[in-house]
């Protein structure tokens, strides 16, 4: 398909338009969001897991939010990418607002607003490119770090480096030391994704010569 | 950023630094027992990047930063240090790092102060840059829940 990012070859590809055999429902059964024949796939009956689990990650999602003129605020186009199933990076129709607010695109939901709309209209693709750094926790279990991510969407950054304050809300669980999937929510609203994958990244360099 | 490390003389050691202050390692790939914490794209002896994503001498590589700012609270005093996510020729090497001050050979350390961008002449180490471009973020975004 054009204009599409070709994931790298160390990508674990989670949807590449075909089926949906690395995806589940919250209740373990398949999922079944309806897919095109452009190799795209719809919100439909419940938001969907993928299989994958992971700690740091490279995730790169393309979505598209359907034209709804009647509707307002949260009720236009919503829907949600959870990273480890617990921080959503909201997806709503927001295009057009001056100064994007908590529960807009490209924000952490109800934690950071995106620092500038990215959004392009309804019915257009958009990307986000996500670096997700998980919580990090001392020998006895304490957290020192939360989360933090940087999130491009459509190539500008709207979040820089920001460290989460825990989960967003309508998180799957509070296993925060524990690797988790991606999952896209089902807000009702019939959102579109395409092209998803992630590389999953150490959670540290080593400082030791690595020979090629 | 886009550099290019030379054919053959020396190492190709340079360097970026952020706000003149937080240096992202230029070097050469095929220097003999390079710790990570000096390799390309470190953030110099801080933080090894996550994985080797170096091209060879002659060829063109990008570094891509998307830099934070250290935060300081009302009395001056560091709440958050600078943070860095850095991709090395497309590829994640430094993912949302705390870097804890400034790195050697910085300008200064008015660290609450904005910066320049820095490119190093490490001596005798023709490596070549193009290309060179930024983008201000804001500081902050908006703290209210709706759109205006």
């Amino acid at each position: 398909m054009a204009n599409m990012q070709a994931p790298p070859e160390n990508a674990v590809i989670l949807f590449d338009g075909t089926d949906l055999t690395n995806w589940h429902q919250k209740d373990g059964s398949p999922a079944n969001w309806t897919i095109d024949e452009e190799g795209a796939m719809t919100v439909s009956k419940g938001s969907i897991i993928s299989d994958e689990t992971f700690d740091d990650a490279y995730v790169h999602v393309e979505f598209r939010c359907p034209d709804m003129p009647e509707a307002e605020g949260q009720a236009k186009g919503n829907s949600g990418v959870y990273l480890q199933g617990r921080y959503e990076i909201q997806v709503l129709d927001s295009y057009g607002w001056e100064v994007p607010g908590l529960g807009d695109c490209g924000g952490l939901y109800n934690q950071y607003a995106p620092l500038v709309n990215a959004c392009k209209p309804p019915m257009q693709w958009q990307t986000y490119e996500i670096v997700f750094r998980a919580p990090r926790f001392d020998e006895s279990g304490e957290m020192l770090e939360d989360a933090r991510m940087t999130v491009l969407q459509n190539g500008k950054v709207v979040q820089n480096n920001v460290e989460l304050d825990g989960p967003t809300g309508g998180q799957l669980d509070e296993d925060v030391g524990d690797p988790g999937p991606l999952l896209l929510q089902d807000h009702g609203n019939p959102v579109s994704y395409r092209n998803v994958w992630l590389v999953h990244l150490p959670p540290a360099g080593s400082d030791q010569y690595d020979p090629r | 950023m886009e550099f290019r490390i030379p054919a053959t003389e020396g190492t190709g050691n340079s360097g970026v630094y952020l706000q003149g202050r937080y240096e992202i390692q230029v070097i050469a790939d095929d220097v003999p027992d390079l710790p990570g914490l000096k390799a390309c794209g470190c953030i110099y002896n801080q933080h090894a990047p996550l994985v080797k994503a170096d091209r060879p001498r002659m060829q063109w590589q990008s570094f891509d930063a998307i830099f934070r700012a250290p935060r300081m609270d009302d009395g001056g005093e560091v709440s958050e240090q600078a943070r860095v996510t850095v991709l090395h020729n497309g590829v994640v090497i430094q993912n949302n790092v705390s870097i804890a001050g400034p790195t050697g050979s910085h300008m200064d350390e008015n660290i609450a102060e904005p910066g320049p961008l820095l490119l190093q002449d490490h001596g005798h180490q023709p490596v070549s840059y193009r290309n060179v471009w930024l983008v201000h973020l804001p500081e902050k975004a908006s703290d209210e829940y709706e759109p205006k």
